[in-house]
């Protein structure tokens, strides 16, 4: 009975210990120095991590009195750091993410906004000049939010992200399999069914795919050749005027044309099944054509350390749609040049405990040798202005620079929740059951039929604000 | 101030202060975070915001006309029902085979029976990933050998089934284990007597094993339904990061609403009220399988 207090005091202590520790042994094991910490969603053993690991190690040599303490938690780095956030304890000062996720946080005004540091802090490389112009301008100008009505009172428009790399999505193909065949590099969508159809007379399946892994990348490429992004914006928000999924005959040829992929054969055999990244494998092996995918596919790629022989990557945007007429006259397509960016960077949290040494590691973060790190090893488009391209991306670098569009992003900046509750579903069935013989089958019509009439349900109901 | 002293040492003091610390934290971390969760699922809440709004049983309306959720339970319910039935048939082949006198190797075969229940759901999953590979899986090369053409395992027409196949496997050890810890309590005098009397083994299992296992039987069937209508970790890995709409459980619908960092919604106030539904329905289920095995313990 005696010894029952003194356990529970034991307890207590040795608790309230290692509470305490996650605080203070940080100023134990580095007296004298601050630490920066970086959240990042890159993943322990990717290439980025290898990249920022390599520049954090610079940094801290080059600035001794800090030291940057990296959380490498992957695409779960927001699900991560909300303990930390909701808390306001040991709140990182740097998030490396993508422009997307950090939406909810500049929403709920946990991002301070970098428009005046951008201005006020001298560019990294060359004096005389400022930060905002160590980056290609469209595409930080890419990295501005604006705040939607229910979130005026937290978020104020900013730019809330220093990109530090980009990705584009891109029909890739296997050289060596073109330059057998000697198949054209198509411009049009009849010429890539052409080609498709070749490849498939001669044994090989024009298609990899895992799944619906990347099905949402043709339907975001082929929408965007079938109508302006504002055209589509028009029509899920119901603007009036605006065409109607069910109407307008650019939505059918986008959607005839995903359904032209499905062709018996054009996709590797068990690829409803398929797990990633067995079709990246297979690809890489010879045993298909093409894989719809972002630019990091190319890093993915050297990593399987392919026989040049069998397999050597080349990349094309997605062809132009064909002529598509209403009432005997041409309808406006979308830009054939056109891209999108998916953008990536950092930003700096509200609440962190270090924000001066935040803002030095971002500026170093901005520094030509930073992109030409990133870019090098993480086979990333750079942001930086004058970082070189990576050698393996030089064949599609004419194409982004010759782009006359930039897409905003798509659904899922304009009508997220559109794009979760009435897109995504609808779309896998479609794309996933492909065949008239599955009791899951929908036909172009139905569904676009569909898709209207539940995008109508959705606005009915209150559009993105009445989701909750 | 002997009798005071003596008075305090064994009385509701004692057990007071005894008791406290599993209270605290009992209170702490299970019944104060079931409350909150529970407050949670009637407010709209991105679980980023510190502030939420209550939405009373708006949450709830929503998930009665949400097809995917209803889609979900199905899939959970399928996987309970299926599952359930293939892990007790070979739980219950293996607890008696096992139970058998003068059956050689024992040990060993209940080692072997009982070790995947060692390996985390994760390593379950990558395992049978590889097996289920439509070109390269074990599975389909021995197919290939007999019938010329595999299985597409991972479609959506045969997902749930691979995912029950690996579940068995993984998971059939805990229930035999289970079951032959009831088989070995009954008196075997009265499994002799039975034999005696001219009783088939398949009469003395019906008549005499199973009924006085109704106890075992009953802790096995709840804490099977209590687990697999949960089940999760097997289906994400198996399945994700992003689980198709056919092989969508609840648990997982949950996790894709409430952190999925694919589309960048987060809805932490639905996908808690789907928890809660989940808990309601397990509960239902626990209490009907009660009333189904009934109160009276069998007398012997």
């Amino acid at each position: 009975m005696r010894g029952f207090p003194l356990l529970c005091l034991g307890v207590g202590v040795a608790f309230l210990l290692t509470l305490s520790l996650d605080v203070f042994q940080r100023n134990l094991a580095h007296p004298g120095r601050e630490t920066i910490i970086f959240a990042s969603m890159w993943a322990p053993g990717e290439p980025m991590q290898d990249a920022y690991a390599r520049l954090f190690e610079a940094f801290e040599k080059e600035y001794p009195r800090y030291r940057v303490e990296p959380r490498w938690d992957g695409r779960w780095v927001l699900p991560a750091i909300r303990p930390r956030l909701l808390t306001g304890s040991d709140v990182p000062d740097v998030l490396g993410t993508d422009r997307e996720s950090l939406r909810i946080l500049a929403q709920e005004g946990f991002l301070e906004p970098l428009d005046a540091e951008l201005d006020a802090l001298p560019h990294p490389d060359d004096a005389g000049r400022k930060l905002r112009e160590a980056f290609v301008p469209s595409l930080l100008e890419r990295c501005t939010l604006e705040p939607p009505p229910e979130a005026a009172a937290k978020m104020r428009k900013g730019t809330y992200l220093l990109p530090s790399g980009t990705w584009t999505t891109f029909i890739f193909y296997n050289r060596a399999h073109y330059e057998r065949f000697k198949l054209p590099i198509p411009k049009t969508w009849s010429q890539f069914l052409d080609n498709c159809r070749l490849l498939d007379e001669a044994g090989i399946a024009p298609f990899a795919a895992d799944r619906d892994v990347y099905a949402g990348l043709w339907s975001d490429a082929l929408l965007r050749r079938a109508v302006p992004e504002e055209t589509l914006q028009a029509t899920v928000e119901g603007a009036p005027g605006a065409p109607r999924f069910d109407m307008d005959p650019r939505y059918r040829a986008a959607f005839q044309a995903i359904r032209d992929l499905h062709r018996p054969g054009w996709h590797i055999e068990g690829w409803r099944g398929s797990q990633w990244p067995a079709a990246q494998r297979l690809w890489v092996g010879g045993k298909a054509t093409h894989l719809i995918c972002g630019s990091w596919i190319i890093r993915e790629t050297l990593e399987y350390k392919p026989n040049a022989n069998v397999f050597r990557i080349g990349g094309f945007l997605c062809p132009a749609l064909d002529t598509v007429d209403s009432d005997g006259r041409p309808l406006p397509l979308g830009d054939p040049s056109a891209v999108d960016a998916s953008l990536s960077g950092h930003a700096l949290l509200k609440g962190g405990r270090h924000r001066e040494g935040a803002l030095e590691l971002l500026r170093f973060l901005a520094r030509r040798s930073s992109g030409e790190m990133l870019a090098k090893i993480g086979k990333e488009i750079p942001t930086i202005a004058g970082a070189p391209f990576p050698s393996e991306l030089e064949e599609i670098r004419a194409d982004l620079q010759a782009a006359k569009t930039i897409y905003k992003g798509g659904a899922n900046t304009y009508a997220p929740k559109w794009a979760k509750f009435v897109w995504n579903d609808l779309y896998q069935q479609f794309f996933m059951h492909a065949d008239e013989r599955d009791p899951r089958y929908l036909s172009v019509e139905a569904f676009l039929k569909k898709l209207q009439q539940s995008t109508d349900a959705y606005r009915a109901q209150g559009g993105e604000a009445g989701i909750r | 101030m002997a009798s005071t002293r003596s008075n305090l040492i064994g009385g509701p003091g004692t057990l007071a202060v005894l008791l406290s610390p599993a209270l605290v934290l009992f209170t702490l971390f299970l019944v104060w975070p079931a409350l909150n969760a529970l407050l949670v699922s009637m407010s709209s809440w991105t679980g980023f915001s510190p502030e939420s709004k209550f939405t009373g049983l708006e949450n709830y309306a929503n998930l009665a006309g949400d097809a995917r959720f209803w889609k979900s339970l199905k899939n959970t319910f399928y996987f309970v029902i299926v599952g359930g039935i293939g892990h007790f048939f070979f739980a219950f082949l293996f607890a008696v085979a096992l139970h058998r006198p003068g059956f050689k190797g024992k040990k060993v075969f209940q080692t072997m029976i009982f070790f995947p229940s060692f390996v985390s759901a994760v390593g379950v999953a990558i395992l049978w990933a590889r097996l289920y590979d439509y070109n390269d899986g074990l599975l389909n090369r021995v197919l290939r050998i007999f019938s010329g053409q595999g299985v597409n395992w991972l479609a959506s027409e045969n997902a749930m089934d691979a995912i029950v196949i690996a579940s068995i496997w993984a998971g059939v050890g805990g229930q035999m284990v289970l079951l032959l810890a009831g088989m070995k309590r009954i008196p075997s005098d009265i499994l002799e007597a039975a034999r005696i009397d001219g009783a088939s083994e398949w009469q003395v299992f019906r008549h005499v094993t199973l009924p006085m296992m109704k106890d075992v039987t009953y802790v096995a069937l709840s804490l099977w339904l209590i687990g697999s209508m949960q089940v999760f970790g097997l289906v994400q890995a198996l399945a994700g990061p992003g689980v198709p709409v056919d092989m969508e459980t609840v648990s997982t619908y949950q996790y894709a609403i409430s952190f999925n960092a694919r589309d960048n919604i987060y809805m932490m106030g639905r996908g808690t009220a789907m928890a809660v539904a989940l808990v309601l329905c397990i509960v239902l289920m626990v209490g009907a399988l009660r009333l189904a095995f009934g109160k009276r313990e069998l007398e012997y």
